[in-house]
C-alpha cells in the first residue's frame, strides 16, 4: 500500500499525474494515516541520492528498500529523499569514479585493495579485507568457512526484523550485498538528518549509527571502511561465529 | 471461580496448596477435566469460526466458546498447547502480584512481591511480549504475536485477562506483530514493528480506529500522565513520534540516538526519557515541546532498553540489556549515580508503587532480579520462563 502511494507520489512529482484525479488516486485505498499526507511543500529540504546499482541485483534491492524507508522517515522529519541520476550530495555504487566524486561516494562492491590509499570522499560499507582475514584466522584448522558482513539467519539486535522486511519486500533473503546496499542508503539518510547543514563527505567519519549488528558502526578514517562485526559461515551456510571488532570510544 | 474447573487440568504440586490467583476462593483439589481440543478456548485459530468477541463489543461477562465456559486460556486457541496452571504457592500477603512475560516460553510468570516467590505460571502460547495493567490493576493486557514471524499471524493480538483470576476477558486486533503498547481507559495504542505503524484500538467496540505511520520498526510506546500524548519510538529510523490522543494524528517526530527502544514519562509529565540501545544513551525530552534537551551517556557496556521512573520522580532506572545491569540516574541532576549488576539481558523493568523495589526481567538468564532501592543491591532472584521479557507490578 505504501509502495503504491510512493509510486504515485513519484509520478506526481514528475508531473505524470498532474491534473484532476491524481489525489483521488492516492486516496483510493485506506492507508495508515499521517499528519503531513500532502505532497512535500517547497520548504521541505530535498536530498538527492544517486543509486548507480542495477535495481534487480541484491545490492540494488537493498538500496531500494533503504530509500523507501528513508522516504517514510523523511516524511515524518520534513526531509525528502529523492533518487536522482547524479548527486552532489551522495552516490551509492559498485565502482567509484576515477576522478574525485563531487559528493560522498559509498561503494557496496569490491573492497579497496590492500595497501591502496583511501581516496577522498570514497568509502566502503564493507569490513576491511584485513579484518575479514583476522576473523578467518581464528579457525586455522577449518577451510570450510567464509566471511560475510551479513547473513539471512541473523536474529539479534533487530536483525530478524530487517531480514524479515527484506524477504517480504523482495521474496528473497537478505545477503551481504543486499545489506550493504541498504546500509549505504541508511548512512546517507542519517547524515542528512543528523547534520542537516553539512556536506555529507565532511561528516561521515563523525557518524555513529546502528546497522542491526549490536554495536555502533563507524568509518575508520585510515581505511575508509565501516568498522563492523562480521560472521563466519560454514559450507552449509550456517553462521558459526560472530567476530566483532573492539569498540573504543 | 466456577469456570476454574472447566476446560483445563490444574496441577497442584505435592505439599503445595492449590489456590486461585490473587485473593479469590481457593480450589481445593486438583481437578482433571478434558483437555482442550482444536478450536477450544476463546482465541480462535485462523480456521476456527469467527470469535463472538470480535467486532461485537467486548463486555464479556461470559466468555464461552461453545456451550460451556472456557477459562484460563489466552493462547491462540485450538493450539494443541496444553494450557496449564501451576499453583505453586498461596499468596497470603497483601502485597501486589507481579507479572512477567516470557517470550520464548510462551508463558506469563506471576509472583508475589511480598515473598518474591512464583505463585503461578500460565501458558499463553504464541509470543507474549508487551504487558500492561489497567490503572485500577484489575485487568492485564498482553501482546501476543507469532514467534516465527514469517507473515502476519492469527496469533497477533492483544488479549485482556482478569489480573486476579486470569479469566480471559477479550481479544483485540492491534495490527500486525504488536509488541509494546499502552492501555488507557478506552483505548489501546500498540506499536507494530514490522508494519511501521501504531495501531489505535477502541476497547469498548473492539475496533481499530486508526493506524498511524510512526517510523521504521516501531517499538516503545508511552502515555503521558495527562493522557494527551503517546510517544512511539522507532528503532531503525531512530525517531520518536508524538501522537495527539485527541486528534489521533502524529503531530511531531524527533530524532534520538541510534536504536531507540523504550520511552517513559516523569510523573509530573514534564519530561520523557528514551533509551537508545546502540547509542548507549538516555535522551531527556521536554515532554511539553517534544524536543530532546540532553542525552545522558550510560556506562560503555550498556545496551539500554527498559526505563522506569520512581514514583516520586527522583530517580530514573535504566535496564541495560546486554550490559547485564541497571543504571540509576538522579532525575534532578541527570547524573548517573550507580550501576547495579543484575541477571543477563534485563529488558523489562518495573518499580513498586512505594518505590522500594525494582524488578528486572532478564531474558538470557531467564529470571527476575529484585533490587532494593535503598541499598541498590540485588536482594533476590526469582526464576522466570525462557526469554523473560517484560514485567509489571499489580495494584
Amino acid at each position: 500500500m505504501t509502495n503504491r502511494r510512493d509510486f504515485l507520489r513519484g509520478l506526481l512529482a514528475a508531473g505524470a499525474l498532474a491534473g484532476a484525479g491524481a489525489e483521488e488516486a492516492l486516496a483510493a485505498k485506506p492507508r495508515p494515516r499521517q499528519r503531513s499526507e500532502s505532497p512535500p511543500t517547497p520548504s521541505m529540504r530535498q536530498i538527492p541520492i544517486a543509486l548507480r546499482l542495477d535495481p534487480e541485483t541484491a545490492a540494488g534491492r537493498g538500496a531500494r528498500m533503504g530509500l523507501e524507508e528513508a522516504q517514510r522517515a523523511g516524511e515524518l522529519l520534513k526531509l525528502q529523499f529523492q533518487e536522482a541520476p547524479t548527486s552532489d550530495y551522495a552516490t551509492v555504487g559498485l565502482v567509484p569514479p576515477k576522478q574525485e566524486p563531487p559528493g560522498l561516494f559509498l561503494t557496496v562492491g569490491p573492497l579497496l585493495k590492500q595497501g591502496e590509499e583511501p581516496r577522498p570522499r570514497v568509502y566502503s560499507v564493507s569490513a576491511t579485507l584485513e579484518f575479514r582475514r583476522q576473523a578467518l584466522a581464528r579457525h586455522p584448522d577449518r577451510n570450510d568457512l567464509h566471511v560475510v558482513d551479513w547473513h539471512q539467519d541473523l536474529k539479534k539486535f533487530g536483525a530478524d526484523a530487517l531480514n524479515l522486511r527484506f524477504s517480504r519486500r523482495f521474496e528473497q533473503p537478505m545477503d551481504e550485498a543486499a545489506w550493504r546496499g541498504w546500509m549505504a542508503v541508511k548512512l546517507i539518510t542519517e547524515l542528512a538528518l543528523r547534520y542537516p547543514d553539512a556536506v555529507a563527505a565532511d561528516k561521515i567519519e563523525e557518524l555513529s549509527l546502528d546497522g542491526h549488528k549490536g554495536m555502533p558502526l563507524r568509518f575508520d578514517p585510515r581505511s575508509h571502511h565501516l568498522i563492523q562485526p562480521v560472521y563466519l559461515v560454514d559450507a552449509g551456510e550456517k553462521v558459526v561465529e560472530e567476530v566483532a571488532p573492539e569498540w573504543t570510544e | 471461580m466456577d469456570g476454574v474447573r472447566s476446560g483445563f487440568r490444574i496441577f497442584a504440586p505435592q505439599g503445595a496448596k492449590a489456590c486461585s490467583l490473587g485473593r479469590q476462593p481457593q480450589v481445593t483439589d486438583s481437578t482433571i477435566i478434558p483437555e482442550p481440543r482444536r478450536g477450544d478456548g476463546i482465541l480462535p485459530r485462523s480456521d476456527d469460526p469467527p470469535s463472538p468477541l470480535r467486532g461485537s463489543g467486548i463486555r464479556c461477562a461470559s466468555l464461552s466458546w461453545g456451550s460451556r465456559p472456557r477459562l484460563h486460556a489466552f493462547a491462540p486457541c485450538g493450539a494443541r498447547t496444553l494450557l496449564l496452571l501451576f499453583f505453586l504457592a498461596l499468596p497470603l500477603a497483601a502485597a501486589p502480584l507481579a507479572y512477567v512475560t516470557n517470550e520464548l516460553a510462551g508463558t506469563v510468570t506471576i509472583f508475589d512481591t511480598a515473598t518474591n516467590k512464583v505463585v503461578s505460571t500460565v501458558t499463553t502460547g504464541a509470543r507474549p511480549r508487551g504487558l500492561q495493567l489497567t490503572a485500577d490493576g484489575k485487568r492485564l493486557y498482553v501482546a501476543l504475536s507469532d514467534i516465527g514471524r514469517t507473515t502476519k499471524s492469527s496469533a497477533d493480538a492483544i488479549v485482556a485477562v482478569d489480573a486476579a483470576t486470569f479469566r480471559p476477558v477479550a481479544r483485540f486486533d492491534a495490527g500486525s506483530d504488536p509488541e509494546r503498547f499502552v492501555v488507557t481507559r478506552d483505548r489501546l495504542y500498540a506499536a507494530n514493528e514490522d508494519a511501521g505503524t501504531a495501531t489505535v484500538t477502541e476497547i469498548a467496540k473492539n475496533k481499530v480506529i486508526a493506524s498511524l505511520i510512526v517510523g521504521i520498526e516501531p517499538e516503545g510506546v508511552a502515555l503521558s500522565p495527562n493522557g494527551r500524548w503517546v510517544y512511539v519510538t522507532a528503532e531503525t529510523s531512530n525517531t520518536v513520534s508524538v501522537i495527539d490522543t485527541r486528534s489521533l494524528e502524529v503531530v511531531s517526530t524527533f530524532l534520538v540516538d541510534p536504536r531507540p527502544r523504550v520511552a517513559t514519562f516523569s510523573p509530573d509529565g514534564k519530561r520523557a526519557y528514551v533509551t537508545a540501545e546502540i547509542g548507549g544513551t538516555l535522551a531527556v525530552v521536554d515532554a511539553v515541546r517534544h524536543k530532546v534537551l540532553r542525552t545522558i551517556k550510560l556506562p560503555p557496556t550498556a545496551k539500554p532498553v527498559g526505563v522506569v521512573v520512581s514514583p516520586d520522580g527522583k530517580r530514573i532506572y535504566v535496564a541495560n540489556g546486554h550490559g547485564n545491569s541497571v543504571s540509576v540516574i538522579d532525575a534532578a541532576t541527570e547524573k548517573l549515580t550507580a550501576t547495579v549488576p543484575v541477571g543477563k539481558r534485563p529488558w523489562g523493568i518495573a518499580v513498586t508503587r512505594d518505590g522500594k523495589r525494582i524488578y528486572t526481567a532478564n531474558g538470557v538468564s531467564n529470571d527476575i532480579s529484585v533490587i532494593d532501592a535503598a541499598t541498590l543491591k540485588v536482594i533476590a532472584t526469582i526464576p522466570a520462563g525462557k526469554g523473560a521479557w517484560g514485567v509489571v507490578i499489580g495494584r
